[in-house]
Formats: structure tokens, C-alpha cells, sequence
């Protein structure tokens, strides 16, 4: 079971936003969907749930066609950025108009959450702040029960204790019952340890698809002084070096070689997400 | 298949409006009622509601011009295809027509009685009274008035939905084209047409010969209104079926 994207391209106007993606997301994981402004992260979640089409490219949904069909459809729950919801509609006919669509949505769970979170139920949708309306599409995403849910953006505009009760709850409910979650975020460090694989998306293209540890576990930092770690990175695959002073950061790709004689006088640590993220994206 | 919650979805848009606009019909003869006994003879106040269906296609042509984004988005987020989209504005099409058949009826009968109590004050016919039975050549009552206008309101609010429909997919120079260039090439038009009077004398037979065959009795009237909203409803799904989020 998992939604399958194959070729998909995408372009508006000159502009070619996703060039031959292909991609899996299988079930019951959490990805992490990865990438600069602009690299076509949003564009592909929006044609995944069919609110935009493909040039070309086709999307699968646990074997059945994805595009136009409810019934594979019904398994997937976007929450984007744009908020569809009408301006004048409140959180409870929102969450009314949920139970009708999903026959899996917890209407008592999404009580509870907007409780949890001090969003008001009779609140009108256009009267909430950015970080409000988030929490109303959040408590959405979390409540309807579906096998796929896609986050897009999904903490815009929430304080850090919001965005720690969001984790906290996406967790619980991911353990109580797993599904596959697609996290599309620029906050890479407060995702890391929550997701298991990664899709890095550069210039509407796909980059890597792995698990974060295989992904991780592909690279190393080296740290000291300049010369040392010039030396050290010598004949190697190297993505990137961070400067301090007379210190050096490098990240490099390969296994670390901590018996040789350039390596003394040198720290070695594991790759960090964000880092080989940056390496990995910088033009 | 979301056919039923996507239907109550869009009929939700018009629930509210059609109770106002019935509201709004009730309050204004529930006032002239109220007047009467300030009224002397003198004062030649005469309250009539002829035709009430020609202010209701006006007000089902707007109802369905304001239709479609709202439930659009909002069936979009819901994960509701198009094609269900489609269906279901079909059977939110029919129901609405339906409904404000039957309360045009309702007014126009309650008008009459009123027109009973007070003759002087009160009168109501029908539409459909008014433009096919006035000669007493073709049948009268209440079914061939809620017929006429269930036609009608039918093919109005298709073509206002098309309307919806279309402005949603035109980008901002189509948008000018069509909402600018229509009005004018009619003005162009009709200008062209009243300094030729060799091309009106072609054109305004035709068309009042046109007219007189769609719509010179009940049967070719529900027969043109039927082909119109299949045509409308048609070229709508055409624009529907790729229609994206803005």
C-alpha cells in the first residue's frame, strides 16, 4: 500500500516547477518532504491530492488511479498552506462539514484539540491569525483518520509551545495507530528526529528518496583547524565546509577514515539533517 | 462516491438566500396588507405581483452565478473529485429550481386569495398565466405554472453556473475580453443592425421567428429550456473537469 508518483511534470508559464518526478510514500511512515523555496514541494502535494493536474506523469493510490477518484482520494488529506474553507464558515460547521467527507473523522478528538490549543469552535475562519488557522487545519489533518495525511507547511505561524504540543499529539496519534505522514516543512531540526525517510526536492527534481539514517549514515562532519582538515579532505567526495575563524566544518560523503595520519588532531561527528540538507541544496 | 454530503454542501449556498428572497417577498405584501387601513379610496393604491417568476429567474440567475467557488474549494479540500462535483451541482440544480417553483406558486396563490379579501387592493397572476393563458387557449392551474417555471429557472441558473464556471477559468486578460468584449460587440451589433435596416430586415424576422418556435407554447418551452441546460451544463463540465486550485 502507498501513493506512487511517476513522471510527473509541471509547468506554469516558463516556469517548469517539476521536471520527471517520481516518488514513493508507503504506509504507516513518516517522510519528510525537503526543500528550498521554489523547489516544487507544494506543486507536487497539490497534484497528489488533485487540486492541480500534471502535464504529464501519473499518480497511484494503493494500486488504484489517483487523480479524479473519490475513492482513492478519500484516503488522502492535504493540509496546505491556502485554506480552501469559505471565510465565513466557523470551526464547528468546518468540523460539521469534515464528519459529512470523512467518515473516519473524531469529532470529539477535534473538540478536545481546539480546546487544547484555545481555538474558539465558534470562531469564524476568516477572524484567526496565521498560527490559528494552521491549528484549525492541523486539528483537521489530525482528527480525520486517513491513511495518508500531508502537511504542508504545517507549524506557519505557531509559537514554540503550539508547535511542541503539535509534534506531542502528532506522535501520540501516529503510535496509537500509525499512517503515513508527509511533513513539507523548512524547519528541519524540529523534524528530524520525528521523521523515518527523507524526499529532498531541488529545482523540481528529486534528489535523494532514503531513510534518514541511510541518508545520514552516508556522511560524516570532520572538524579542526584549516590546514588539517584541508589536508584530511583531500581526494574525497566533499559537499561543503563551513569556516569559523581558523576552524573548519566539512561535510563529506563516504566513511570516515580516523586511523590515518591526516585524520589526527580532527573531530568526527554524524551528519546533520539541516547541514547536508544546505550542502546538498546550495546552488 | 461523495454525491450526497457534496450536494448538501452546495445546496448550503442557497438555503440562506432563498429564504431571504421569500422573506423578503412575504414581508413586502404582509406591508401592504398593514397599509390598508390607512388607505382611503382616494388614494388609487393598487398592489400587484404579476409575474413574480420574472423577478425569481433574475434572482436564480444571481443564486448561481455566486455558486460554484466556495463549495469548489471546499469540496476540493474534502478530497471530492470534479465528476462528483458535477453530479452533484445537477441534482443541487433541479432541487433549487424545484423549491423556487413551488414558492412562487405559493406567493402568487396566496396574492390571489389576498386579491379575493381585497379586491381593490390585491391582484397576483402567474408568469406562466400571463404569457400562454391569457388568451384562455392554453390550459390554466398550478401545475402548468410550476412547470413553467421550474423550466425556466432550470436554464437560467445553468447558464449562470456556466457563467461562474468560466470566469473562474479565464486568466485576467480573458476575464477583460469577455466581461468587457461582450457587451460591446452587442452594442457593436446592434448599432450595425439599426444603420442596415436591409440586415435588420433579415435578422429580427429570424429571430422573432426563432423565439416563436422555442418558446410559443408550454411543451416547446420545456423542450428549448431542457436542450439549454443540457448545452449550458455541458460546456460546463467541459470547464470543470480541469479546473485547478487557484
Amino acid at each position: 500500500m502507498s501513493i506512487e508518483l511517476a513522471n510527473i511534470t509541471k509547468s506554469f508559464g516558463q516556469v517548469q516547477a517539476l521536471k520527471g518526478v517520481s516518488a514513493v510514500f508507503h504506509e504507516e511512515r513518516i517522510y519528510g518532504l525537503l526543500g528550498r523555496n521554489g523547489a516544487g514541494k507544494s506543486t507536487l502535494l497539490n497534484i497528489l491530492t488533485g487540486r492541480i493536474f500534471p502535464d504529464s506523469g501519473t499518480v497511484t493510490v494503493d494500486n488504484e488511479r489517483g487523480t479524479e477518484n473519490d475513492s482513492a482520494q478519500s484516503k488522502i488529506f492535504l493540509m496546505s498552506e491556502t485554506t480552501l474553507h469559505p471565510d465565513f464558515m466557523r470551526v464547528n460547521k468546518a468540523f460539521h462539514w469534515a464528519g459529512m467527507f470523512y467518515p473516519g473523522f473524531d469529532e470529539s478528538y477535534a473538540k478536545g484539540l481546539a480546546q487544547e490549543f484555545g481555538l474558539s469552535l465558534k470562531a469564524k475562519i476568516s477572524g484567526l491569525s496565521t498560527g490559528y488557522r494552521s491549528i484549525f487545519k492541523l486539528i483537521l489533518a489530525l482528527s480525520v483518520n486517513v491513511p495518508y495525511v500531508l502537511l504542508d507547511e504545517p507549524v506557519l505561524g505557531l509559537d514554540a509551545n503550539h508547535r511542541e504540543l503539535f509534534y506531542r499529539r502528532l506522535l501520540e496519534k501516529y503510535t496509537e495507530k500509525p499512517f503515513t505522514v508527509v511533513l513539507s516543512t523548512h524547519l528541519i531540526e524540529e523534524v528530524a528526529n520525528l521523521i523515518e525517510d527523507v524526499i529532498i526536492i531541488k529545482e523540481g527534481k528529486v534528489l535523494r528518496q532514503e531513510s534518514r539514517e541511510e541518508l545520514l549514515s552516508g556522511g560524516y562532519t570532520v572538524s579542526g583547524g584549516s590546514a588539517a582538515v584541508e589536508t584530511y579532505i583531500q581526494g574525497k567526495n566533499v559537499l561543503g565546509i563551513d569556516a569559523l575563524g581558523g576552524l573548519r566544518t566539512a561535510y563529506v560523503l563516504g566513511v570516515p577514515e580516523k586511523d590515518s595520519q591526516s585524520a589526527m588532531d580532527l573531530e568526527f561527528g554524524p551528519m546533520d539533517l539541516q547541514k547536508l540538507f544546505i550542502q546538498l541544496t546550495n546552488s | 462516491m461523495k454525491i450526497y454530503p457534496s450536494f448538501r454542501l452546495q445546496l448550503r449556498d442557497h438555503i440562506p438566500a432563498v429564504i431571504i428572497y421569500y422573506i423578503v417577498l412575504i414581508s413586502m405584501a404582509l406591508l401592504s396588507l398593514a397599509l390598508i387601513p390607512f388607505m382611503t379610496p382616494d388614494d388609487n393604491v393598487h398592489v400587484t405581483t404579476n409575474g413574480v417568476t420574472a423577478v425569481t429567474i433574475i434572482f436564480a440567475f444571481i443564486c448561481s452565478l455566486c455558486a460554484f467557488k466556495d463549495s469548489f474549494f471546499l469540496s476540493i479540500q474534502h478530497s471530492v473529485s470534479r465528476r462528483t462535483q458535477f453530479i452533484a451541482r445537477l441534482g443541487t440544480l433541479g432541487a433549487v429550481c424545484a423549491v423556487l417553483a413551488l414558492g412562487d406558486e405559493l406567493y402568487t396563490l396566496m396574492l390571489t386569495g389576498l386579491g379575493r379579501l381585497f379586491p381593490t387592493v390585491f391582484s397576483g397572476e402567474s408568469l406562466y398565466q400571463m404569457i400562454y393563458s391569457y388568451d384562455g387557449m392554453s390550459p390554466k392551474g398550478s401545475v402548468f405554472d410550476i412547470i413553467f417555471s421550474f423550466f425556466s429557472f432550470l436554464a437560467v441558473s445553468s447558464l449562470g453556473y456556466l457563467l461562474t464556471v468560466l470566469n473562474y477559468r479565464l486568466n485576467k486578460i480573458g476575464k477583460v475580453l469577455f466581461w468587457a468584449g461582450t457587451p460591446i460587440a452587442v452594442v457593436l451589433i446592434a448599432s450595425y443592425i439599426s444603420a442596415h435596416p436591409s440586415v435588420a430586415g433579415i435578422i429580427i424576422p429570424f429571430l422573432t421567428g426563432l423565439i416563436w418556435a422555442l418558446f410559443s407554447s408550454l411543451p416547446r418551452m420545456i423542450i428549448s429550456c431542457t436542450l439549454l441546460t443540457v448545452v449550458f451544463s455541458g460546456l460546463t463540465w467541459l470547464l470543470m473537469r480541469r479546473a485547478g486550485v487557484k
